[in-house]
């Protein structure tokens, strides 16, 4: 019933070829105010859109191939050699089944088939004419270039080089989804191309055989469908029906399937980060901790509660290296400890900056006979010596008295002075490297040294220092030195090094997340839009439904 | 009679007190702030609990660097404790088992408390209610119990 509605209101006009053949005695042709042309048999009364043609057996055969041959812009010429091939020069209704046998309707504008069609062309090395060509819907064939000769099964010769180039390709393929899972994983719209490596990523272990042995199905499919030439139209548009709702289901299945993968590498991601997390042990936790506080050249003096206020340390990334704000402050201390000692030690190494020598410096420029102790005082009373705690006034107005004693004797006496200072000094202190800028404190203190004018003593001391030998032990300590500098260097790269591993494990994870988000979020929608699609009549009511079952 | 000690005369403090003086001038000035603050819309006792806060801090500052850093001399901590800079009654507490954490004198002295008891920062939290948050009203301890 329904089938015969449909057969009147929706066949549209027939080919133009099939025009050519006359029409049977009585029937007129006319044109529906649509558009369509139809025919009336004036004696019966009876109209149709099929032209009653004279002889219409045999035009059907005739038109299809010919039809077929317009749509493939690639058209694989008739294999005549292939054992199991077709005369078919296409794969049309590879996948015949005999429950579809039902008329369909062929010339449905709504639901009008894609065609398979070449979509990828393969250059097989090593197999020169031949090459690779693979359909939209994903099969593939071989097609010699220079003959025109084409075939679903692969002769020997050719299925080695095949494999061979697939080998190649999957190998370029593993390399390029390294970066780039995210973007073959979004574009995962239903396309045979994405349906193929579904398909490719679930074989990937059997697949040499299991995809030729696909494409060997798919001829014998074929062979079978020789038999029923007739039907070779519903069979195309009943193969892409079939392609748009089983492979549905199969790429839904392969998506799982890599939303599976996916899982799996995850879990190894998360076990490498735990085995990335133990390789960065407490110590060197601790140890990066104490190198964000030496960068940030924290003073060891200072209360745990100020270091916290600064943000940059906050906003270090090694500040995270340790868990918990109470280990934090255990290392703070620890560390602060060892700074204060290092302090400690290294200022009893260094001589003491006596007082005196900032003061005598003073009474060098500023001294002078014409000024009496209260009125020099008074003049340099904001001089930072004058107010220095550490030297006491009764000092300071002793040193003055005698400064200025000695600047009014004779500068031969003063020079003698000098001279017997510079010698005895011992070698240690005073010797060939020693600069005019940086004088050992045991003659920068003495008031001998300055009761000379710079220009008079500087001379003298020079020619003294250049007539002394070298320091004794000095190259021995500076390399040790060096080696040690250079130990805690390597130490500390490869500290960082561990630290900055450990941040791209967990950005990469952050990524693999909202990725694996993304993708279950996009699997739902879809699934969401099926429903919708499912529930939603469409405009013929129910039976669109119905026959899309 | 006494010498007058004046800047010029005044004995300098003892070795190491420079490395310390930033941060104590730092809690002076913390001391001077909490001291001009505004008391709009405190509570009566909560005035006072910055001071009695600050002074907290600075003397655990003092006692850690020469109990448990041992960063500064025997002489410069006790010319701090000698020069105020310190609560030497305080630290001495801290000393004792059970007092590690005090936080005030006046938290302990059981005579001024109308039930003859301690304040009750001093009770441990384990032995408070369920999500109770205390505030001392002495210096706004919020619990110092050692067990903490």
């Amino acid at each position: 019933m329904l089938k015969s509605t449909h057969h009147v209101v929706n066949r549209p006009p027939p080919p133009p070829p099939q025009s050519i053949a006359a029409l049977q005695e009585g029937w007129t042709e006319h044109t529906a105010p649509s558009g369509h042309n139809y025919y009336y048999h004036a004696a019966t009364k009876k109209s149709t859109y099929t032209r009653p043609a004279q002889d219409p057996p045999p035009s059907i055969p005739q038109n299809e191939p010919a039809h077929w041959h317009q749509q493939s812009s690639f058209p694989p010429s008739q294999y005549p050699r292939a054992p199991l091939g077709s005369p078919q020069a296409y794969p049309q209704g590879a996948q015949h089944t005999p429950h579809h046998d039902f008329p369909r309707r062929s010339h449905d504008g709504r639901r009008q088939p894609p065609a398979d069609r070449p979509k990828h062309l393969h250059t097989i090395p090593n197999c020169d004419p031949w090459v690779l060509v693979i359909t939209k819907l994903g099969r593939r064939f071989v097609h010699n270039v220079e003959s025109g000769e084409s075939f679903w099964k692969f002769p020997p010769d050719i299925l080695l080089a095949v494999i061979k180039f697939d080998h190649a390709q999957r190998e370029g393929k593993k390399i390029e989804e390294g970066p780039k899972t995210a973007t073959t994983e979004a574009g995962a719209a239903p396309r045979p191309e994405t349906e193929h490596d579904a398909k490719e990523k679930e074989n990937r272990d059997a697949e040499e055989q299991s995809e030729y042995e696909e494409v060997e199905v798919e001829v014998t499919d074929s062979e079978d469908e020789e038999m029923a030439t007739k039907r070779l139209k519903l069979d195309g548009e009943e193969q892409a029906f079939e392609f748009n709702e089983d492979d549905m289901a199969y790429q839904l299945e392969g998506m799982g399937e890599d939303d599976f993968d996916a899982q799996g590498e995850f879990d190894d991601m998360i076990a490498e980060e735990d085995a990335e997390a133990d390789e960065l042990s407490p110590e060197d936790a601790e140890l990066l901790f104490q190198d964000l506080l030496d960068d940030h050249h924290v003073n060891p003096y200072t209360p745990w509660e100020s270091v916290i206020e600064n943000d940059a340390i906050i906003d270090d990334s090694r500040y995270t290296v340790l868990p918990n704000m109470k280990s934090r402050l255990d290392v703070f201390n620890r560390w602060s400890r060892q700074r204060i000692e290092a302090l400690k030690e290294a200022k009893a190494k260094q001589e003491k900056r006596d007082p005196r020598i900032a003061y005598l410096a003073l009474l060098d420029k500023k001294g002078s006979t014409k000024l009496y102790w209260p009125e020099f005082k008074r003049k340099y009373r904001a001089e930072p010596t004058m107010k220095d705690g550490k030297l006491l006034d009764r000092d300071r107005e002793k040193l003055y008295r005698e400064h200025v004693k000695r600047l009014q004797q004779s500068q031969s006496s003063l020079k003698a002075d000098l001279t017997k200072l510079l010698q005895s000094l011992p070698l240690s202190s005073l010797n060939r490297s020693t600069s005019l800028n940086a004088l050992p404190s045991s003659l920068a203190t003495d008031i001998r040294l300055i009761s000379l004018p710079e220009k008079v003593r500087n001379p003298i001391i020079e020619s003294h220092i250049s007539n002394l030998p070298e320091a004794p032990d000095q190259a021995d300590r500076s390399e040790s030195e060096r080696f040690q500098d250079d130990q805690k260097k390597a130490e500390r790269d490869r500290r960082e090094r561990a630290l900055t591993e450990r941040e791209q494990f967990a950005r990469e994870q952050a990524t693999r997340n909202s990725k694996s988000l993304m993708h279950s979020r996009r699997i739902l929608e879809q699934e969401q839009r099926e429903v919708q699609d499912a529930m939603r009549p469409g405009m013929k009511g129910l039976k669109s439904q119905l026959e899309g079952l | 009679m006494p010498p007058i000690r004046s800047a010029r005369n005044r004995k300098p403090p003892p070795e190491g007190f420079e490395d310390i003086e930033d941060t104590l001038l730092d809690f002076a000035n913390k001391m001077k702030d909490a001291e001009n603050a505004s008391h709009e819309g405190k509570k009566r006792h909560e005035m006072i609990w910055p001071i009695f806060q600050i002074t907290h801090q600075r003397s655990r500052y003092i006692y850690d660097l020469y109990y448990t850093k041992e960063a500064i001399s025997k002489q410069l901590y006790d010319w701090l404790l000698k020069n105020n800079y310190a609560d030497a009654n305080l630290i001495a507490k801290w000393k004792k088992t059970g007092y590690e954490k005090l936080c005030c004198i006046r938290c302990i002295q059981t005579k001024e408390t109308n039930f003859n008891s301690t304040c009750i920062c001093r009770v441990p939290h384990d032995q408070l209610q369920e999500n109770q948050s205390i505030q001392c009203v002495s210096c706004g301890c919020r619990g110092c119990a050692s067990s903490d």
